[in-house]
């Protein structure tokens, strides 16, 4: 069963990587129309970033660019050009939401700015998303994923102490920005049902990464204290006889590992509060590392979650592909495409009444040119034509 | 105007993922109420981390946690014990009021406080039930038990952290509660068009575990295409090049910089002053660049050395040049940037004092998102929740409080 919650919704995305697009891709497995608009000939940036299929570069077999962007119909359209912005403002004009991420220079240049696209269509919600965000002192720097980990401290509680700082896998902050473009995005709509008014909303990608940094930036404003990089007391990394196991200590996790590990550690001075075990951290670590060595992985996690300690495993992609939870939840599907062929993808990380949400392939560049200018904008094929002819499209 | 205005969450969250979703209904305009109870209050009232105002606990502890703070801004406080029958009631009807139920509650909490399909739906038919757990609300482990680093172990993101090549050894800093919470909020939102177009409500479960591997959704992409199984990356991209973290001058300093077209390559070396390296053969293009990017490093940090990291941020911007400073916490509160742009809220609360919280990373032009109300103490709204949503009596609320129904203390 599906649930098309945003059933009517028409979406233009002007997105490029990964935040806008995802956005859009979640809203498309809602029920959402997404019109995204790519360059002609090229296409999305992650059309030619890959992975590739049998490792050859092909703009319709990267595996970046089918998944983020299942569901959706791809025109294909130079905005810089005259013509180019005209219809941009022709497709606003007819549509509930735009959700872009080419940055405030691009938007400058093209004239596409919330204010020149919402004349026509004062409903209109637009949401931008950008590292640094379209306001503020730093709003006219460049950036990037790793930038945007920078900012936000992320960065400095990441790695070795006696080493850099290390970046946290390659687009995480990426992902979130795209997520909290979907919130802002409904959360405007959700308004402009009410009152008719549309608006600009503006994600910035570094203030989405710096929202999921657990405790640091609370310790700080009530302690004082600067959370550097290395060990951490809420999670332990363990060594077993066959692998690493993690640890979480959160809550009162505390007394449920000391029902395993005996009585001497659960009468140790150095460990009765919760404060003096964060201030004894390493010792702790030394006994549990002791402790976990004597068993495999599977020992230490079967045993420890039977009393309902969070003990865990560290998988790898593959482990988790073979993971018994995600292969009963279904949590990857297959789709078939007409270039790409059957391929898995992950799916969307949420059910609906215990149903995942059907995806359709991502589509051919421009694969929809002739629907949306045609039926859409009413364009004769004469009109078509020309605009091929001349690279517009 | 907010575009919640006028809707009615009932909030069980606990920890983190959970209530972050009631702190994002709350700023977006929700009248958002966070149900504790006495006998079994949000774990970290009790379990602060030592996040106290300057480290100390205090009287009322449980009402003094920084974390809680946090996470539970925007929101009325009851403390309610379900678990007594007339508690339970209390909570039906509630139910019956509300047009949001969250919770994060593992399986085995949420079935004992009778939050099923059944019971919620005889309660409230247009209940829009959304529920976080860890792993989801099926599947063999769903019954395991979670925190945020054991899910970054089993997401498949710490496989995929660290240095090049190197298996990572910590923890990693960005957790999945407020990825499910966030997306959450958005798919409340999505249901409640759902429900005013059809007067039904949805029971809609986010898997935090399944939250986090969709932040690396492009290494599940590698394997799937590849078969490969990818590792960590370390600092550098494909892309780009030079690309990495550079140590600047003071202590534990340090500034991100990727350069992305050769352009941007012409620029840079004139920004370090140093316009001959554009001639370089080592450096002439990006694969070049690749090849020799260790000598290239040397080179940079020789620069950056003699720099602080927002020195280094503001010289390589202003040559077009993607780069920021690796900032610690205390940078991050006292950034003119994030400060323009309204990212932290103080607020002040009662036996606390005033203290800076980020908000949701959502800006609007046309709505106006701040602090309406300091997170609760425990069970500071019971009489003003019951008489507004029940139309409870002050006689009948202190029946309640006498037989420990409801309460303000923690009775652990």
């Amino acid at each position: 069963m599906t649930f098309p919650l945003l059933e009517g919704v028409k979406v233009i995305e002007l997105g490029q990587n990964i935040s806008a697009p995802y956005c859009t891709k979640l809203m498309t497995a809602l029920g959402a129309e997404v019109i995204k608009v790519e360059r002609p000939g090229e296409g999305d940036p992650t059309r030619r970033l890959g992975p590739f299929l049998q490792g050859r570069a092909d703009t319709e077999k990267s595996g970046l660019y089918l998944y983020l962007n299942t569901g959706k119909k791809s025109v294909t359209l130079d905005i810089k050009t005259a013509m180019g912005q005209k219809i941009i403002k022709e497709l606003a004009a007819s549509s509930d939401l735009l959700v872009e991420n080419l940055g405030l220079a691009v938007l400058s240049e093209t004239g596409l700015t919330y204010e020149a696209l919402s004349r026509q269509n004062p409903t209109l919600v637009m949401c931008s998303i950008s590292t640094f965000g379209h306001m503020g002192p730093y709003r006219n720097f460049k950036g990037d994923e790793l930038s945007a980990q920078a900012i936000s401290s992320a960065m400095y509680i990441q790695g070795d102490p006696e080493r850099s700082p290390v970046k946290w896998a390659e687009y995480p902050f990426s992902y979130v920005a795209g997520l909290y473009a979907f919130t802002g995005s409904v959360a405007a709509l959700y308004g402009a049902r009410i009152d008719g008014n549309g608006q600009h909303v503006d994600i910035s990608t570094a203030e989405a990464g710096a929202t999921t940094l657990g405790t640091a930036l609370v310790k700080y404003q009530y302690a004082g204290i600067l959370e550097r990089r290395g060990k951490s007391a809420m999670g332990m990394f363990t060594p077993c006889s066959d692998g690493f196991v993690i640890l979480s200590l959160a809550g009162d996790m505390w007394y449920r590992l000391v029902k395993l590990m005996g009585d001497d550690i659960k009468n140790d001075p150095r460990f009765k509060t919760e404060t003096d075990r964060l201030a004894n951290f390493g010792d702790i670590e030394a006994l549990v590392s002791a402790w976990t060595l004597q068993f495999t992985r599977q020992e230490a996690v079967e045993t420890g979650q039977k009393i309902g300690l969070a003990i865990d495993y560290v998988y790898d992609i593959a482990d988790v592909v073979n993971s018994p939870q995600y292969q009963a939840r279904g949590f990857f599907s297959e789709i078939d495409h007409p270039c790409a062929g059957q391929l898995r993808y992950p799916g969307l990380p949420f059910t609906i009444e215990d149903s995942r949400c059907q995806e359709t392939r991502a589509p051919l560049l421009g694969e929809h040119n002739q629907e949306v200018y045609t039926e859409r904008l009413g364009y004769h094929a004469d009109d078509l034509a020309k605009l091929f002819a001349t690279g517009i499209i | 105007m907010l575009p919640l205005d006028g809707i009615r969450v009932l909030d069980m969250g606990r920890f983190w993922a959970g209530p972050e979703l009631g702190v994002t209904l709350g700023y977006l305009g929700a009248e958002v109420v966070k149900i504790e109870s006495c006998s079994n209050p949000d774990p970290l009232r009790l379990f602060a981390r030592g996040i106290y105002p300057k480290g100390e606990a205090g009287e009322e502890s449980w009402n003094r946690s920084g974390l809680v703070n946090e996470r539970n801004r925007n929101k009325y406080g009851i403390a309610l014990q379900i678990d007594h029958p007339r508690g339970r009631e209390i909570f039906k009807r509630l139910l019956a009021k509300a047009d949001v139920l969250c919770e994060n509650l593992s399986k085995e909490g949420a079935r004992k406080l009778g939050l099923n399909e059944a019971e919620l739906k005889q309660a409230n038919q247009a209940l829009l039930w959304i529920s976080l757990r860890s792993r989801g609300n099926t599947g063999p482990e769903s019954d395991r038990v979670s925190f945020g680093p054991t899910l970054s172990g089993l997401s498949g993101i710490l496989s995929v952290t660290g240095y090049e090549n190197e298996m990572y050894q910590y923890v990693v800093p960005g957790m999945p509660d407020v990825v499910a919470a966030t997306l959450a909020a958005g798919l409340v939102i999505a249901g409640l068009f759902y429900r005013k177009r059809t007067g039904k409500g949805l029971h809609i479960d986010i898997s935090q575990l399944e939250a986090a591997s969709s932040m690396v959704a492009e290494a599940f992409m590698e394997y799937f295409v590849t078969g490969n199984v990818p590792g960590p990356k370390g600092n550098r991209s494909r892309l780009a090049a030079p690309q990495g973290c550079y140590r600047c001058r003071g202590d534990d300093e340090w500034v991100t910089i990727s350069v992305s077209s050769d352009e941007e390559w012409r620029s840079f070396c004139s920004a370090i002053g140093q316009p001959e390296l554009v001639d370089d053969p080592r450096f002439a293009d990006v694969l070049s660049r690749h090849k020799n990017h260790n000598e290239l490093d040397a080179i940079i940090e020789g620069v950056t050395a003699r720099l602080s990291s927002y020195e280094a941020m503001h010289k390589f911007q202003a040559a077009g040049v993607v780069a920021a400073p690796v900032a610690n916490q205390a940078q991050v509160f006292n950034d003119p940037h994030f400060a323009e742009r309204d990212f932290f809220h103080a607020h002040q609360q009662p036996d606390v004092g005033i203290f800076k919280h980020r908000r949701p990373a959502l800006r609007f032009s046309g709505f106006d998102l701040s602090v309406r109300l300091p997170a609760p103490r425990l069970g500071e709204h019971n009489s003003l929740i019951l008489e507004r949503w029940l139309g409870l009596s002050a006689k009948e609320i202190k029946a309640l409080e006498d037989d420990k129904v409801i309460g303000t203390r923690p009775d652990v």
